[in-house]
């Protein structure tokens, strides 16, 4: 299922759950998250790390081309809140 | 029932009108005074949560960041009226109103460094090979032997928690080491940083900044120039964010 997603999709996607579920202020002391939603929460996390780990298989024939930076890491594209 | 959003400063109101958060429901402000509750009203609190209600929630808080940046609601918490929230809000009032003031044009740049950890994997390919179905066939233990085995199982298992003990520190000390020389590189960039606690195993260093927005071209070039200078560091960047990371009280 998450193999289908594009890679960028997915970082993004975790980093948005983590983000959301996982920081923010907490007004009430009764935050309403089920266990359902802590799994999202490992769901992220997981996928964070499957993808970065993707990202060096994929990269690695990459690395003996001379002159290029294909070292550069992988930065998202900017999510503008515009 | 009124799902929460975000804070923000005051007389938001024109900046909220229009913007639609969960399942559509038109977003609106509850006022205090010294800040703004967006809010969307809805007969029951939104469960179970799917990634489209949290992309949901995040968009409103974008609109929001677009306009000044708010202080973000972690997912999760709906009032079961207006009074109660504003009672909920009226505890911490002042203590919200200077958390508002601290990220004040500022958004949240995350930095995501995956760990290298040899000693994992070559444990990992060890416990393949033992455990693996395709691995040699053991070699049964005679029956009066078995206390050696059980005595030899004993110590391979403290011997394996050792090395986990091990593993765990290195890991908290590359982490610890990186987190010092990232630091070092947006050095007097960034108005603040926040690491996320990580499980004691976990290969990834997740440090949140605070970064004017002024300064976003700064901040991503001096990160840039660090990464360069770091071949095979794997590194991921994201954002800008609304500054999750950053809402609760500065810990001195």
């Amino acid at each position: 299922m998450t193999r289908e997603l594009e890679r960028d999709d997915e970082l993004v996607l975790s980093e948005l759950l983590n983000h959301v579920l996982d920081k923010g202020v907490v007004i009430t002391g009764d935050v309403t998250i089920s266990v359902a939603d802590i799994d999202l929460v490992r769901v992220g996390l997981s996928l964070v790390l499957s993808s970065v780990e993707t990202m060096e298989r994929q990269r690695a024939p990459q690395r003996v081309a001379p002159g290029g930076n294909e070292d550069a890491p992988p930065v998202l594209p900017d999510r503008s809140p515009e | 029932m009124l799902h929460l959003y975000c804070l923000t400063a005051p007389r938001s109101e024109g900046v909220a009108a229009g913007v639609r958060g969960l399942a559509g429901a038109p977003v609106r402000v509850v006022s205090t005074g010294a800040l703004d509750a967006w809010v969307s009203e809805h007969a029951e609190a939104p469960h179970p949560v799917t990634v489209e209600l949290v992309r949901e929630h995040d968009r409103v808080v974008r609109a929001a960041l677009a306009w000044e940046a708010p202080l973000p609601a972690r997912f999760g918490q709906d009032f079961p009226s207006e009074g109660a929230l504003r009672r909920a809000l009226a505890e911490r009032e002042a203590a919200l109103a200077r958390a508002l003031e601290r990220v004040r044009g500022a958004v949240e740049m995350t930095v995501r460094v995956l760990l290298a950890d040899p000693a994992a994997e070559a444990e990992k390919g060890a416990e393949g090979a033992r455990e693996g179905p395709s691995g040699p066939p053991k070699p049964p233990a005679a029956p009066d032997d078995a206390q050696v085995a059980k005595s030899a199982a004993g110590r391979e298992y403290l011997s394996r928690l050792r090395e986990r003990q091990r593993r765990e520190a290195e890991l908290r000390h590359r982490a610890d080491f990186l987190q010092t020389r990232i630091a070092r590189a947006v050095a007097g960039i960034v108005l603040e940083e926040a690491r996320t606690p990580s499980r004691p195993s976990s290969r990834s260093l997740t440090i949140s900044h605070l970064v004017a927005r002024r300064a976003l071209s700064d901040y991503r070039r001096a990160l840039r120039s660090f990464v360069d200078g770091e071949p095979g560091l794997r590194v991921l960047i994201s954002g800008p964010w609304a500054p999750y990371s950053f809402t609760e009280p500065r810990r001195e």
